[in-house]
Order: C-alpha cells, then structure tokens, then sequence
C-alpha cells in the first residue's frame, strides 16, 4: 500500500511538473440570452485533443500549448456550438456565449466532448438535461423533478404518486439534498405528493448514486445537487401559469445589465382561497390548506474575478381549522399546523489565478413544524393550549478550492464546518381556569447541539490516454456535548477506456452520517422527526462498491450504461413494533430501535437519448434491500418496504415543431413488500367480554396470524401517462398549454392492502379476504403557462 | 355532564377527523377503487388457542379453540381437551367441560402463587403456559371525581378521576386502570367509558394514548415503593334517557408482566392491521403469546373496584 500510495503522489508531481508550464486558458460559459451559467459546458481544443467542462459556477480552466493554433469549440446539450481559434501565449481569462439551438434535431459533434460517457471518471451519476426532466408528464400537471427521478436506474419511489426517492437501497433520509449548496430536510409539500422544488427557478440537476466525491458528505444513499437560476442578466424576463394544483409567478431581470441580476419565484396552491368560506358556511369548522414556495436569488460581478450570489428559499404547508359553534358563542377553537424549511447562502467565487478557483459559501438552513395542536379553547372560563414542535437550524460555512494543475488533472479541495440545533419534540401543555394557569407544562424541551466539521482532498487524474482516476478522502469530526465521532471516508472511481465508446469503470465508498430520521411513514410528512447522533444513538454508516460499463453509440446518439452494485449499510434506526411520533413518551429515545442493519445489491441499465427531435431514456433495475434490527421481526432480516425485484421506467420525449411536443412515460415494478395474515385465532381483548360464542364478535377478538415481516409481494405496478405541449409565440411573448393524462390505461394500482371480513345475511362472519385498495385512476390536467 | 359530553363527543369528532380531512378532501377525487384480490397463502396448519385471565377468588375458565387458515373457515372449538392445573408445579386440578369450547374449575387461584396448565390436545399433542398472580392487591385511596375539570389537546371537556396508588416497594408492578358507568338504577345499563387519558408520565409513555384506549395500562418505573398521586382524565357515551349522573365504578388490576405485554400488543396488532393513503402499506404487529405449541394467552390479575358518585 505505501510504494502504491509513492507512485501515485509521483505520478501526481510529474502531471503537475508537465502541467505548470502551459499557458491556462480559463473563464466561463453562458447563454447567449440570459447570461445564466452553464453548467456542464464542455470546452474542446480540436488540435490537442484536450479539453474540460464547466464547474458548478460556468467556470473552466484548460491548459493548451503555447503559441500553437487553437481550435476551440464550446458546446453544450441545447445549444449551438461556438467554434474559436486563437493563439495562447500567456493566460487568459475568456467568457464564452452559446446559443439556444433552435434546431430539432442539430448534427452532433463527436468526440469534441470532454464530458463523453467513456471520458466520465465517475459512477453512479444521473445528469439528464433539466428540459428533459421538465418535459415528463406529471400528476395534476405539476413539473416535479424528484418524480422524473424516480423513473431512473437505482432510484426507486415509495408509494404512488409521492416523491420520496430511495436510492440504492436507502431511504429518503439518506439522501442529502442541497440547494444552491444548503442543505434540505424536508422537501415535500401536501404529504409528499408535490416537492418543493418549483422547476421555473431552477438551472441544474444532478444526482449521485452512492460513490460520490469527496466534496460530498454527511448521507448515505445519495447526493441531489441542485442549483437555482441564477436570474437573466439581459433583460426582464417573467413567466404566470396556472394549474390544477399550484399557480406560479416568477421575475428575473438585470439590476445592471451584466453585471447583476435577481430572479423570484413565487408557486402557491390556491385551493384554500375558496375552501375557507366554503366549510365556514356549511359547517361549524372552517378548513383550510395551502403551501407556498418562494425562490430568489441575486448575484453580482464584483470584479473580473470575483462574485457574489445570495440565494434563499422558503416554503411552508399550512393546515388551519377553526370551530365555533354558532348555537354557544363562547365555544370556539382554532388549530394550525405548519412545516416547512427556510434557507439562504451567502457565495463568494473568486479566481485567485487562472488555475486556482475558490468559493466561499456561508449558509443557514432551518426546518421547523408545529405538528398536532396549537388551539386556543374557551368554555366558560376554562381554556387550553397545548403544541409538539420539533426543528431544525443548521449555520454552515466552507470553503471549496478547485486547482487545475493541467488538463488531465484536477484538485479539489474543501474545508467546513456545520453547527446544528434539533429539537426533536416538544410538547407542550397549559390549562387555564378563571384566568390562572392551572398548568404549564413543557416535556422532552431540551435543544440538542452539535458541531460537524469536516475536510476533503480529491483529484480527478487522467492517467494515461485509457485510465483514469477519481480519488479522495473526507475526513470528519463530529461533536456534541461529551460525546466525539470520527471519519476518515475514503473514495475512489477507476475509469479505464477500452476503446471509443467504450469503457470499465469501478468505483468504492464509504461514507457517515450522524443524523437521524425517524420517520413514521418515509414519505416526508410532518411527522417524521431528525435527530443528531448522541453517545446512545452512534452515526449511521455505510459502504459501497460498483462496476460499471458504458457504450455510446450511433454517432453520440445513444448511450447504454449498466452498473452492479453492493451497499451494507449500520447504525440505522427505526420506531419499536407499534410506536409512532406522536404515541407514548414524549421522549423519543424511549421509542426507537437502534443499531439497524441494511444490505442492498442490483444491477441497472440504462439507454439514454440526449439529444434530437426525440429524446428520452429507458431504465431498468434489479435489486433486492433487506433490514435487520434486533426487536423487529424476531430479530430476523426482512425486506425492506420498498424493495423491489424489477422496477422499469421509460420516458420519451418528440419535439414535432415548434409548436407541439409530446412526451410519455411508463413505469412498471414489481410489488412492494408487505406483510399479509395466513391465518386467525380467537383471542380476549378484556377479562369479562368474552361472548358465548366469540367468533360471533366483531374483528377486535379475531387475532391475525403472521408468518414474518414483509413476507408478501404486492401485485406488479404499472402505469403510462403522456402530456402534450402546444406553444405559440403572442406579440407579448410565448404563451404554453400544457395537457396531460395521468395513468392513461386507468390500471387501478395496488396502495395497500388489508384483510376484510365477509358476512352472512343474518351478520355472521363467513370468510376472509384480501381487499385492495387504489389512489389515482386516470386523471387528466391542463395548465396555461405566459412567458414574457 | 351529558350535556358537556354531548359537547365533547361533537368536538372530539370533528378534532378526530379533521387532522388532515382536508388533504383526504383533495384526495377524494384521487380515489379509484377497493377491490377484493388473492395471493398465493400456503395453508396455515391449524394449531389450539387457549384463552384465559384468571384472577383470586374465581373460578378459572379456559377456552380452546382452534386456529383458521387465512380464509377464515369456521373455527373450530376443541371439546375434548384435557386440562390439568398445577400451582407451583404441583399439580392442583383436572378442569370439566361446559361447553362452547369453555372448561373450568371450582377451584380458585390465590394471590402470590405461580399457576401452570398442561393442555392435551387429540391430535395435536401438548400445550402448556404459565403466569403468576401477584402477592400483593392494591387498591387506590381516596378516590375522588371531580366533574369537567380538564380539557384534554383536542379540546374535549372531561372529568378527572384523583386518587393515590400506594405502589408496593422492591418489586415490578404492572397496573390497569378503567372506569365504568353503571346506570343500572335507570337503564340497567353499563358502559366502559370509551375515553380514557392522563398526562401522567407514567402512563403517557406508555404510548397507548395515541390508540384511545378503553383502560390505561402502566408500570411503577417511575414511582416504585412510593403513594403516588394520579388523575385521570374520562368521557362517557351520550345515553339518552339515563340519568343524569351514574354511579361510577373505578376498577384497578395488579396485572402480571404476562397480561400487560399481551394487551399491550394486542391494541397495536388491532391498531395496526391496515394501511391507509399516507403510509401506504400497513406494518402489523404480532400479539403477544405465552403459549407453548400453540397459540392465545393465560394471565393472571388481581382485581379492586370501587363505585364513586359525584
């Protein structure tokens, strides 16, 4: 290991040696018409065969020859590519501009890409075209990106039309899901059925599968890194829609042409608008819900050389009811209930020179519900108030380096810290009688408080013409109060290129995370609480390993990918048999099982269509995810809920013109794992209630019979929907119809199951059943968006 | 108090189901459809469940029945069974059969000693279980009703029952508590309150509040060896035409670590049986069991019941 560890760092010095004598050729990429980033840009020289892409924040550095004749060429997925020749003596900074193709299908550029999938020193990753991903169909009309993940290799969905993502084996709490760099705890509005992110203000995607850099840490299952527009830096620009769910509005503009810009964007779901008046007319209790999301974001140049971006997102789900009763004035109550998150970063990019790229990002990110009751009661002179709160608040700074020594080699390196605040839950409780407090009680209302710092090294370095490798180590150390976890995390991808169009690739992991989700239903609702690693509650661990392979074909038109994969996953926690948030102790380490265990395996595939008239990709998974936790079934592995044998999507999309697209999707898995009765007994629910004949008495003293947990597989899921864009340029702008059928064949899938007593007519029970119950038949929906 | 638990009852409703009614409204329009399907369910064989609380001073009763398989055929009762009783291994009584799958016994367990059955099934071999009848009863003093003096988080109106638990020191012990209204002088009725709470951390974080239990059980964890003040919280039935106020019966049992894990899992296995739209597939939980080859319950409890007017 230590002579393996010597000719890496010396083959390290001699690239760099090579490296520094080259004349750097660096800037950025961005639209033409917007001046946003692109993210992902590659830039080509034609002559030396060398080239890079585009960080995080459009900005590139490509070592080339001195004085030799340089044949650039810029391109990206969408756009036209901008070709430039030019002599390098010295370094330059350059800002490149691409067009938006306005061609249907424009020729592909082969082999000018440096981002070509066989060139890709990495695994694991999802990095479909953001339009791609907006084009899918959507139930109720709204563009929601976590679904259009879900339809990809490794990334599974919990129960229908929710958004939860299970990667590889992990639940959704594993996932960490940042947001211009802050991190998210919650991201789903109205039960998990809509996420939070409103696709109008957002400018890239891209998703880690496990294995994934070392910049990258703190969960287990996976990374979503997404970045928020950065807002026109030409022109005001705005857009309205409205849907069935959700009406949107969002501005972007320059604040000086150039040089600085703003965009917000405000969705909100309206129902509540007439549902509040309506329930308060017709009875008593008036309802109402709604959730809004607002995104802004304002960045500036400084300097040649320096930026700043200030982004913030806040969204909140609001439930309020309200009873009074009109025949006894002096009775009323009200409730609210509302969760949701607020964020905001603060970055500061500066090119210290035309290798070295730095970003210092402070951030703030804080979830926060009230869950249950806050209701104010009077009845004569009595009243009570009683409330559960739980949250969040996280202050994050770090600061990222990125080093390019040469064009076959990258560094990357990174330094931060994050102070948390959780309060898992608390409750609390106040009487009131004749004005006096009666009682006054709060339970579990201690803050917990814990410093996460960490630092991380990786380099990406071409080897040789064929091998390449992506290395680093993230090294972490977790403090709270008396009690210290640390990690050193290493991870490592070997890409090796056969041939064009052809490589081998491998990759290993390990990663921790020291915070918790316990959560009730996985779906992200209200009432799943995170929780920090104490000395009784050790990080939750894991490790990974992959091969993988991919092939382009077809001049660049295709590309097919398969990987394998194995994930054992520790320290896992989960409620007892029979334990809820808002059940029992108000302290909720009396209510968990620790020290879970997790074993995940597969094999996907993919072929994917970047680019032309029709694009789209096909999707296939083959897994199997188990659970292993001392108290629950007996002790024995299970499968996990959501494991699946088989789960396939397919999402296409066809431009026609410019004026119509169509795109369609289908989805089929095999069924979620759930544990059914194969068999009854009589049994006493109390001393004293027991009938002459029991099994005349209703279900309470009928006893189901199991055989294990998650034993039964639920019947295969499928379903198609499609949705069609018509657009049309108006003198004022560009205005979108969007119409879409959800679950066009009305397959009727399985939600969940239950087992149902039959009766004679004289109401004697006869039989058992298994009844299925469905959500979400066909559904149609249409939307009106206006670009101006 | 009818009146006010008239009141309680409309708002308990309301509070009960409109958590999220509001998204179930949304939702509604989402629903497709219930329909019966089958799985592929290897036949259970079917297996004697014994049922039986005994208690000081009762004749012991037993039940046996048999097990159905997953289609629920016609359960079975088992006549011909033999059942011995032993206490503290010593072999006490053979137990007749009365019928409808019931076999007792005039004899009557006494506090502080440990009982086992041996039950010989034709057919099916042996069962056997056992479970002990704590040494010591407890009864509450001073219990005392005190009419709508709480109002509980979903803005129920209900009276509290105060009484003090003088726990015996050294020792376990495991409680039950339930109320009953008795309007037998106008209705010949009685009724076990349907609500029952507390905001005691002893029974709180028993984490049975959360199911509306028709009894609270819990431990001395917190207050072993100590008289410990309680109050808890009920709500009645509206009962048309009863009287006004009934005399209230206050039961509560010393039960053994047996019965309180049995009923403990027993309202989570019902609680738990099916899914619903927010979390999909239901999670069940296995009752508890302390049958040997087969399956049911035998459990010991002492009893003391006192009946209170307001």
């Amino acid at each position: 290991m230590p002579k393996l560890l010597t000719v890496f760092l010396l083959v390290c010095m001699i690239k760099v040696s090579q490296a520094v004598e080259k004349p750097t050729l660096s800037g950025f990429v961005s639209d033409s018409e917007t001046g946003e980033m692109l993210i992902g840009a590659t830039i080509f020289d034609s002559q030396s065969g060398k080239g890079t892409i585009t960080n995080g924040y459009g900005y590139f550095s490509l070592n080339l020859p001195v004085k030799a004749n340089i044949q650039l060429i810029i391109s990206y997925i969408g756009y036209q590519s901008h070709q430039e020749t030019l002599m390098l003596q010295e370094n330059v900074i350059m800002k490149f501009t691409l067009s938006p193709s306005l061609e249907l299908d424009p020729v592909i550029v082969t082999d000018t890409r440096t981002d070509l999938p066989e060139a890709r020193i990495e695994m694991g990753t999802i990095d479909v075209p953001l339009k791609q991903l907006q084009a899918m169909p959507s139930l109720g009309g709204e563009k929601d990106i976590l679904k259009a993940l879900q339809l990809m290799p490794g990334v599974k969905f919990g129960d229908e039309g929710k958004s939860g993502l299970y990667v590889r084996g992990g639940s959704p709490d594993e996932n960490l899901v940042l947001l211009d760099d802050v991190p998210l705890y919650s991201v789903n509005h109205l039960g998990g059925y809509v996420s939070i992110f409103n696709t109008d203000a957002i400018n890239s995607i891209k998703m880690y599968k496990g294995s994934f850099p070392a910049n990258y840490g703190g969960r287990l299952a996976s990374v979503l890194d997404i970045r928020m527009k950065d807002g026109n830096m030409k022109e005001t620009k705005g857009s309205v829609a409205l849907g069935l769910l959700t009406s949107k509005v969002t501005f972007e503009g320059p604040v000086k042409k150039d040089t600085s810009s703003y965009l917000i964007s405000v969705r909100r779901f309206m129902y509540d608008i007439f549902m509040k008046p309506l329930t308060r007319a017709l009875t008593d209790v008036a309802f109402g819900y709604t959730f809004y999301d607002i995104n802004a974001k304002y960045n500036t140049k400084l300097t040649s050389k320096d930026r700043l971006y200030l982004s913030f997102y806040t969204g909140d789900d609001n439930l309020t009811y309200r009873i009074r009763n009109k025949k006894d004035a002096d009775f009323t109550m009200r409730s609210r209930n509302t969760w949701g998150n607020l964020s905001g970063a603060l970055r500061w990019n500066h090119i210290y020179t035309t290798r070295l790229f730095g970003n210092l990002t402070y951030s703030y990110t804080q979830y926060r519900y009230l869950l249950g009751y806050e209701n104010t009661q009077t009845l004569g002179d009595k009243s009570h108030e009683s409330s559960f709160r739980s949250g969040i608040n996280d202050h994050g700074i770090k600061y990222d380096w990125e080093y390019y020594p040469g064009s076959k080699f990258k560094v990357k390196v990174g330094i931060g810290s994050t102070f948390h605040v959780f309060s898992p839950g608390q409750k609390h409780q106040e009487f009131r009688e004749n004005q006096q407090t009666v009682f006054d009680t709060t339970f579990n209302g201690l803050n917990y408080q814990a410093w996460e710092h960490s630092v991380y090294l990786l380099s990406v370095l071409q080897l040789s013409p064929h091998l390449g490798l992506n290395t680093g180590v993230r090294c972490s150390y977790y403090t709270a109060d008396a009690t210290q976890y640390q990690s050193a995390e290493p991870r490592a991808v070997l890409n090796y290129q056969v041939q064009t169009g052809l490589a081998f690739r491998c990759s290993y992991s390990y990663v921790k995370q020291y915070l918790h989700l316990l959560s009730s239903s996985g779906l992200g609702m209200p009432t799943d609480i995170w929780m920090l690693s104490t000395a009784q509650l050790p990080p939750q661990e894991a490790w990974q390993t992959s091969l993988g392979v991919v092939k382009r074909f077809r001049e660049n038109r295709y590309e097919l990918s398969s990987e394998i994969y194995y994930t054992q996953s520790a320290g896992l926690i989960d409620y007892q048999e029979g334990a809820s948030l808002l059940s029992g102790s108000p302290y909720w380490q009396d209510k968990i099982e620790t020290a879970g265990e997790g074993n995940s395996y597969g094999l996907e595939m993919m072929l994917l269509k970047k680019e032309g008239a029709t694009t789209g990709w096909a999707g296939a998974t083959v897994s199997h995810t188990t659970r292993e936790f001392e108290n629950i079934n007996s002790g024995k592995p299970y499968p996990y809920t959501y494991d699946r044998l088989v789960d396939i999507g397919i999402s296409i999309h066809h431009q026609f013109n410019q004026r119509i697209s169509l795109s369609g999707t289908w989805v089929f898995n095999t069924g979620n794992a759930f544990t059914l009765p194969v068999g009854y007994h009589a049994a006493i629910s109390n001393p004293g209630s027991w009938s002459d004949h029991p099994f005349q008495s209703d279900n309470e003293t009928l006893v189901e019979i199991y055989e294990g947990k998650n034993t039964f597989r639920a019947k295969p899921y499928h379903r198609m929907d499609i949705g069609v864009d018509f657009t049309k340029n108006k003198p004022r702008g560009t205005r979108i119809i969007s119409i879409s059928i959800y679950n066009v064949y009305n397959h009727l899938n399985p939600f969940y199951y239950y087992s149902s007593t039959l009766y004679t007519l004289d109401g004697k029970p006869y039989q058992k059943v298994i009844k299925q119950v469905s959500y979400f038949p066909i559904i149609p929906s249409i939307s009106y968006q206006f670009n101006f | 108090m009818i009146h006010l638990n008239l009141k309680r009852n409309e708002v308990n409703n309301r509070m009960k189901n409109s958590c999220f009614q509001v998204l179930i409204c949304i939702l509604f329009s989402l629903y497709g459809c219930e329909k019966e399907v089958s799985f592929k369910i290897s036949t259970l064989p079917s297996k004697p469940v014994i049922n039986s609380f005994f208690t000081p001073d009762s004749a012991l009763t037993i039940h046996l029945s048999k097990s159905t398989d997953s289609e629920y055929r016609e359960p079975e009762i088992i006549n011909n069974a033999r059942i011995d009783l032993f206490t503290n291994s010593v072999f006490t009584e053979r137990l007749s059969y009365l019928g409808d799958g019931k076999y007792n016994t005039p004899y009557k367990p006494v506090s502080g000693r440990d009982y086992s059955i041996l039950v010989t099934v034709p057919g099916y071999g042996e069962l056997t279980a056992a479970d002990r009848i704590v040494s010591q009863k407890v009864a509450p003093i001073n219990p005392t009703l005190i009419e709508d003096n709480f109002i509980d988080e979903e803005g129920s109106v209900l009276d509290e029952l105060q009484f003090v638990l003088p726990d015996p020191p050294g020792e376990q012990n495991y409680y039950e508590i339930r109320i009953i209204m008795d309007y037998s002088d106008s209705t010949n009725l009685e009724y076990i309150v349907p609500f029952i709470t507390s905001t005691d951390p002893s029974i709180t974080q028993e984490g049975d509040l959360y199911y509306y239990p028709e009894s609270l059980l819990f431990t001395d964890k917190l207050f072993d060896g100590q008289q410990k003040n309680f109050s808890i919280y009920y709500g009645g039935y509206l009962c048309t035409g009863c009287i006004e106020h009934p005399s209230i019966l206050v039961e509560l049992r010393n039960v053994s670590y047996t019965y309180y894990q049995y009923k403990k899992s027993l309202i989570r296995h019902i609680e738990n049986q099916s899914g619903d739209i927010w979390n999909g597939m239901a999670n069940p939980i296995p009752v508890f069991s302390n049958i040997t080859n087969g399956y049911g319950i035998f459990a010991a409890y002492s009893s003391h019941i006192d009946t209170l007017h307001y």
